[in-house]
């Protein structure tokens, strides 16, 4: 058995890696965190996932505080979308905390996991394969709510005014997001940010930002429900909490100056991992 | 944060949008520096006053119910977490006064939907059974 404070220490790293990536891309990191600390230290995935959900508030905070001082939160957008999100994200942590519990439970919630990741996995190859935002067709829903916005300059980059369309259809990919988060114990940034990006039509950048102050409230709702139910371990969740807003502001440094590219590859291939090992541990493959 | 050129403009009272992120932005970085500071401190407490041995020692302590004795550090854990999961609940407070105060009633409507299910997730978490 591994003394506590090597314990600490490696459930610190991951989380440190887990804020980094989930910064930069606007997902949250409960990604890296739920498989984290159930394939590599054992944690049974009810207590991952509520450990998780208290993680992304950190990851949101850390990083949202940051690209509101830039100017790229959307906030119309975020505030609209959100009453979607927190309603998603209270059915999903009521699910969890109270449905899917026991063997049979833990088993549902692996499974659960990897369509989800392995969905993720197919919007970020998607993402890497897509070129710009594409011109959105009139919105009556958009122009009713203010919605259209300008992207700030950005060094050599001029301002840029752009329209949001397909307002229904982000509404639902939220409600989607949140569920995804209640249940999970994700940010649900992997549904949001294409919601925003690829059907509604917003520039990535202040997509994953607002993506990021989004996750915090949609978290919250499932994070309140994990709280007062007792599921969450604290003595596991600070190290995760402190590593992820560490991993925070070096992920916001980054975003601002690096293409994402690179580590979208590098996150596909850490998800597509994960999906692997989490099927293994349902099928009782594998255990940690 | 402007509206497209040719769109239907915004109503006069529009709210101030860059003021309320650089505010959101504020509340939000001091509710991370507190939270952070009390969870690191609580760990270290832990570690120093009472360490457990590996995993178990780890799980021992939950949010409810089972945290026994509450240690300096525990309390200093939960207090930070108390701090950090309330972050984003004060940051829709601090939107619903600034779309008030700017007349945006729609928007006062939004937030404040978000407002009232983060209250039954209150509600919801405590009184919910074990299991259904």
């Amino acid at each position: 058995m591994l003394p506590l404070v090597l314990l600490l220490l490696g459930i610190f790293l991951l989380a440190v890696g887990a804020g980094v990536l989930g910064s930069m891309l606007g997902l949250g990191g409960g990604m890296v965190i739920v498989p984290g600390l159930v394939l590599l230290f054992g944690v049974d995935v009810h207590w991952a996932i509520a450990t998780s959900l208290v993680s992304v508030i950190a990851t949101s905070a850390g990083s949202a505080s940051r690209y509101a001082r830039k100017g790229l939160l959307h906030l119309r957008l975020g505030f609209f979308l959100e009453v979607a999100t927190v309603v998603g994200g209270l059915v999903g942590a009521v699910l969890t905390a109270a449905v899917l519990i026991g063997p049979v439970g833990t088993e549902v919630l692996l499974f659960l996991f990897a369509v989800v990741a392995s969905s993720a996995s197919f919007l970020l190859l998607r993402d890497l394969r897509r070129g710009g935002v594409a011109e959105q067709p009139r919105d009556p829903l958009a122009d009713r709510w203010r919605l259209h916005a300008t992207l700030p300059a950005d060094g050599p980059s001029p301002s840029r005014a752009f329209r949001v369309g397909h307002v229904r259809e982000g509404l639902s990919l939220s409600f989607v997001a949140g569920l995804s988060s209640g249940l999970l114990g994700i940010g649900g940034g992997l549904y949001k940010v294409p919601a925003m990006t690829a059907v509604m039509g917003v520039p990535m950048k202040m997509a994953s930002a607002t993506s990021s102050l989004m996750i915090g409230v949609t978290a919250a709702s499932g994070a309140l429900v994990f709280l007062l139910h007792g599921e969450v371990a604290p003595l596991i969740t600070a190290p995760v909490a402190v590593g992820t807003l560490a991993g925070t502001q070096v992920g916001t440094h980054v975003h601002a100056v690096a293409s994402s590219r690179a580590l979208r590859i590098i996150f596909l291939v850490a998800i597509l991992a994960a999906v692997a090992l989490m099927i293994l541990r349902g099928l009782g493959v594998t255990s940690a | 944060m402007s509206t497209v050129a040719g769109e239907p403009s915004s109503p006069t009272r529009a709210i101030d949008l860059a003021q309320l992120s650089e505010r959101l932005g504020r509340l939000l970085a001091a509710g991370v520096l507190a939270s952070a500071f009390l969870l690191a401190v609580g760990v270290v407490v832990i570690v120093v006053l009472a360490p457990g041995t590996g995993m178990d020692g780890l799980l021992s302590a939950r949010s409810r119910g089972s945290w026994g004795p509450a240690s300096p550090g525990v309390l200093l854990i939960a207090s930070g977490i108390v701090v950090l999961v309330a972050t984003p609940v004060a940051r829709v407070l601090l939107a619903a006064r600034a779309f008030a105060t700017a007349g945006e009633d729609d928007y006062l409507g939004l937030v404040l939907a978000v407002l009232l299910i983060l209250t039954l997730s209150v509600v919801v978490g405590y009184w919910l059974p074990p299991s259904l």
